[in-house]
């Protein structure tokens, strides 16, 4: 194999970053970041958050843009090819089979997920959120994701929804690198932060409203839930699970550990900067995520709910924050329901946006797999890979509520984003080692990262990923695998989900045999 | 949450509060500080010259 190969590039630098900002910008900004704060501390969840973002977010960052291009330049766009570019062993490009199975798992029901914002549009669009009180805006959002239980949207419509999202995600995935993806970042980025900074500035203008609850008459207001988001508690700075929990939502939020960013990486030559870009893309998102994703929900529903309404919204889940609470405060903002159509069209145009930029970038592990070691076009790959997630997808619609859907949540994009994370810095960072890593860093770079990060990155990404590892698996891991406290009849369907995940990840190891046997007989590398 | 129920008790209706102010400055200025500082020295940095299209192996 040639030491250089040129593959598809980005078709510019600003182009390139905001589809990295895509990638990363998603559901969680707005829905899971302003919970995870809430519950863990208000203002002082932001320390061991700004922590972590500089100890393993931005290092992380680093290490998976230098992956992506050090294979991209060997014609490696996926993990098992970068893996066994940096470390000639045998076991490297099993150990990338990671990069491939989490995306594909992610992707099929984060589609799901993203269908659920698009469907919301139509129905702000359509004003059938408008006049519902909580209990039914409550079943009106728990029918259509629950589909054992009678839905009242009519039984093909959560369907529909999902189709049209698949469509449209390998549509712009099929048209390429910049016909495709880095044209949906160049739109969808910009009209996800106006969309975004409208609702802020709406939301924030918003007059105090009084209100009885529990027999307690309240008067709050927006500034009421910013403060109730940054008022420091802090005993929570003590508590190991404020700082886990702050370290996972670092991870969630910049999409590392996943494959993706490695994958858009890898369409870098050597004379592209990746260590500013690196920290452009990481700033960019928790913008994205402090500044417009903070100051949303949150506020918001203080102001409707009152800070114990807000307590047990947050308590409640991410989804109802943003499915049930959300269309309740537009429904009840002054302007009736054309303001109340439009805020909610902006809200749930906004999370869609976030949410098909970062699914576009979880398919592309599999398509470039796919593309160069088989030979298939882009088209073919795509489509037969929407085929697939149309396919699997229906089982999460169908499942959702028996525990289907939160198996790969869990295993595969939670837990597995840690191992994939782990085993990569310890192939880039010692096994290809750390002087190499640190040129490789800053070949064609445009900043010379500050030297205190070559330690950080040897030494302390490494450590915090591990000692996340371990309390993630002595606190989640095995009580999930154990299935402690799953009802009975959920069991199952969750044995059928594992059992599931397994075949696609045997599938994909076989795979990966396959096409180095191919390369082997075409006199490559083995 | 209590002391956040209770800090949001304390003051009148529709106030922000020093340390909550405080606090949010900080996050603020740092993520808003760093996106803009990455941004400026990247456009202040020229972009490389971009090869033709794939498909040629060198």
């Amino acid at each position: 194999m040639a030491e250089t190969v040129q593959r598809e590039q980005w078709g510019s630098r600003i182009g390139l970053i905001l589809a990295m900002a895509g990638n990363a910008v998603g559901l969680g900004n707005f829905l899971r970041f302003p919970r995870q704060a809430v519950d863990n501390g208000g203002g002082t969840f932001m320390i061991p958050y700004f922590i972590a973002f500089l100890l393993v977010g931005i290092p992380l960052m680093w290490i998976e843009w230098g992956v992506g291009r050090y294979g991209g330049v060997r014609g490696q766009g996926s993990t098992p090819g970068m893996f066994d570019a940096l470390w000639k062993n045998p076991v490297a490009k099993y150990l990338g089979v990671l990069g491939l199975f989490m995306p594909i798992i992610v992707l099929i029901y984060y589609c799901y997920i993203e269908s659920w914002t698009l469907a919301w549009t139509f129905f702000s669009l359509t004003g059938k959120t408008q006049g519902l009180d909580q209990v039914g805006m409550a079943s009106f959002f728990k029918s259509y994701v629950d589909l054992e239980n009678g839905s009242i949207h009519g039984f093909w419509v959560p369907f529909g929804f999902f189709f049209a999202t698949v469509a449209v995600n390998f549509w712009v995935v099929s048209k390429g690198l910049t016909a495709g993806i880095e044209k949906l970042a160049k739109i969808g980025m910009p009209i996800l932060f106006v969309f975004a900074a409208i609702l802020v500035v709406r939301v924030l203008t918003l007059d105090p409203v009084t209100i009885t609850h529990d027999g307690i008459t309240t008067t709050q207001g927006p500034l009421d839930g910013l403060r109730f988001m940054y008022t420091p508690d802090w005993s929570a700075l003590g508590s190991p699970k404020v700082w886990l929990a702050a370290t996972g939502q670092i991870f969630f939020t910049l999409s590392v550990g996943m494959g993706s960013l490695q994958a858009y990486a890898s369409y870098l030559t050597k004379k592209d900067d990746i260590t500013l870009s690196g920290i452009a893309t990481a700033a960019t998102n928790e913008t994205a995520e402090v500044v417009l994703g903070g100051s949303l929900a949150i506020p918001a529903v203080v102001t409707f709910f009152g800070v114990a309404g807000a307590v047990a919204v947050a308590k409640g889940g991410s989804f109802d924050l943003g499915f049930i609470s959300m269309p309740l405060v537009f429904n009840s903002l002054p302007g009736g329901p054309i303001v109340a159509a439009g805020a909610g069209i902006m809200w749930f145009g906004l999370l869609f946006f976030a949410g098909i930029t970062s699914s576009v970038s979880m398919a592309t592990p599999a398509l470039a797999f796919v593309e160069e070691n088989f030979g298939w076009t882009r088209k073919k790959t795509a489509w037969s890979l929407a085929a697939i997630t149309i396919l699997l997808g229906c089982l999460h619609i169908v499942y959702n509520t028996r525990g289907f859907l939160d198996e790969w949540d869990y295993w595969a994009g939670t837990f597995g984003l840690v191992i994939l994370a782990l085993v990569e810095t310890i192939i880039f960072v010692w096994i290809f080692g750390p002087d190499n890593a640190w040129r490789e860093l800053h070949e064609g770079a445009a900043w010379q990262i500050p030297k205190f990060y070559k330690p950080i990155i040897t030494y302390v990404t490494p450590l915090f990923l591990l000692v996340m590892m371990i309390w993630w698996t002595v606190q989640d891991a095995i009580p999930t695998l154990m299935m402690t406290g799953v009802p009975a009849e959920n069991v199952p369907v969750k044995w059928a989900s594992r059992g599931l995940m397994l075949l696609i990840l045997v599938f994909e190891l076989w795979l990966i045999k396959k096409a180095w046997a191919k390369k082997a007989l075409k006199g490559g590398t083995a | 949450m209590d002391t956040l129920a209770t800090a949001a008790g304390a003051l009148p209706p529709n106030t922000l509060g020093t340390n909550a102010l405080i606090f949010m400055a900080i996050a603020w200025t740092a993520v808003l500080g760093l996106m803009l500082w990455a941004f400026r020295k990247l456009m202040s940095t020229p972009e490389t010259e971009k090869l033709p299209p794939a498909g040629s192996i060198p």
